[in-house]
């Protein structure tokens, strides 16, 4: 048994009632019920491991599925709504019980063939009259997390720009 | 006692001072430990340009993408190669090196991958039409000067290019971004210029502008 995830607060975003998480995560209603009373309470419940787990892997699809189609609403829709290529079941209902390249063609279908290649020495001929890259200031702004990272790894600050 | 996988990316990296090609070794290691999970990954973002260009100056950081669990992602970086993880960082301060997985689909939409040696990458014209991306999204001059060098590249499919940058829609800001990078002296005022001209006026008001120079 483990805690129930932090990833859990978010569902709400997806699936808006018990009714729909308790399909996503694949639990009943009432388990829904008792969990959220024990977090107003300020409990943590305990919950099976394969349960966490499934929990953590919805917000990690879920999350780019939104990324993707940028409706919240309509991600969980689509989580929970049955796939011809699944054969009827939703995608909610498969992860964590089949390896996740099983639902990755519903999210972007693979490309066709394989990849070109090349070969490094190929790269470094084909830049070699480009000669030095300017160092500048970086623009865009950078998630503070990850400048605090790259502020602590040595990063140029140049690179690292506003953060 | 460290992890093999571990041991043989601190071998590798132990004597080699170029920052750009200590990430691509690490990515080599580390795509291959994903790589025999069944996980694909494709390097993107500024880890991607100093890949095709490689004097290119660029972060610290290896951006990843493909479809893999938080979990699959821990047990690699951290399991395996004693990453420390924050938030959905992964990193090393002996190493001096980051990853990230931001997403699970190649951007723009239908990008695709090419190997550069051992290393999965988006491919060159997908990584030039991100950066016009990004720089259409913000007129920000590192992303201008970096698809500038990009658009010069000796691999560069040019046919490839216009029909993917016809297919997302970036054929105009593509187009601003190459008078751009053709003129002599480009700062960061200019880039920022040609980007509100190309928002406000389309490629007519950027073409008299930059043909004034």
């Amino acid at each position: 048994m483990r805690s129930l995830p932090d990833e859990y607060a978010l569902l709400a975003r997806w699936f808006p009632t018990a009714r729909t998480r308790a399909a996503a995560i694949g639990v009943t209603r009432e388990m829904i019920r008792r969990w959220e009373i024990a977090l107003d309470g300020g409990a943590r419940p305990r919950v099976r491991a394969g349960t966490a787990r499934a929990i953590t892997l919805l917000t990690d699809v879920a999350a780019e599925v939104e990324r993707l189609v940028g409706d919240a609403g309509g991600t969980g829709r689509w989580l929970l709504a049955p796939q011809p290529a699944l054969r009827g079941l939703s995608v909610a209902a498969v992860l964590g019980e089949r390896p996740l390249s099983v639902i990755a063609p519903l999210i972007a279908p693979p490309p066709d063939g394989a990849p070109t290649g090349f070969s490094s020495a190929r790269v470094r001929s084909a830049t070699a009259a480009l000669g030095p890259a300017p160092r500048i200031r970086r623009e865009r702004p950078r998630n503070q997390v990850e400048a605090a990272i790259l502020r602590r790894l040595g990063c140029d600050e140049l690179v690292i720009g506003a953060g | 006692m460290p992890d093999e996988h571990r041991l043989r990316l601190d071998r590798r990296l132990r004597d080699e001072r170029d920052q750009n090609r200590r990430a691509r070794i690490a990515a080599e290691e580390v795509l291959a430990r994903f790589n025999a999970r069944g996980i694909v990954l494709t390097v993107v973002g500024g880890s991607a340009v100093a890949l095709w260009d490689p004097a290119a100056h660029v972060s610290r950081d290896i951006d990843l993408v493909g479809i893999a669990s938080q979990a699959d992602i821990d047990e690699v970086l951290h399991g395996e190669f004693e990453f420390a993880r924050e938030g959905r960082h992964w990193f090393d301060e002996d190493l001096a090196l980051a990853i990230e997985v931001p997403a699970w689909v190649l951007e723009p939409a239908g990008a695709v991958a090419t190997v550069i040696g051992t290393v999965r990458v988006i491919s060159l014209e997908d990584l030039i039409l991100d950066r016009v991306e990004q720089w259409h999204g913000t007129g920000a001059l590192e992303v201008a000067l970096q698809a500038g060098r990009l658009l010069a590249h000796g691999l560069l499919d040019e046919e490839r290019l216009a029909q993917r940058a016809d297919a997302i829609g970036a054929s105009a800001p593509l187009e601003a971004l190459r008078l751009l990078a053709s003129c002599d002296e480009i700062d960061s005022p200019l880039s920022h210029e040609v980007h509100r001209l190309l928002g406000a006026d389309g490629l007519l008001r950027v073409r008299a502008r930059l043909c004034r120079r």
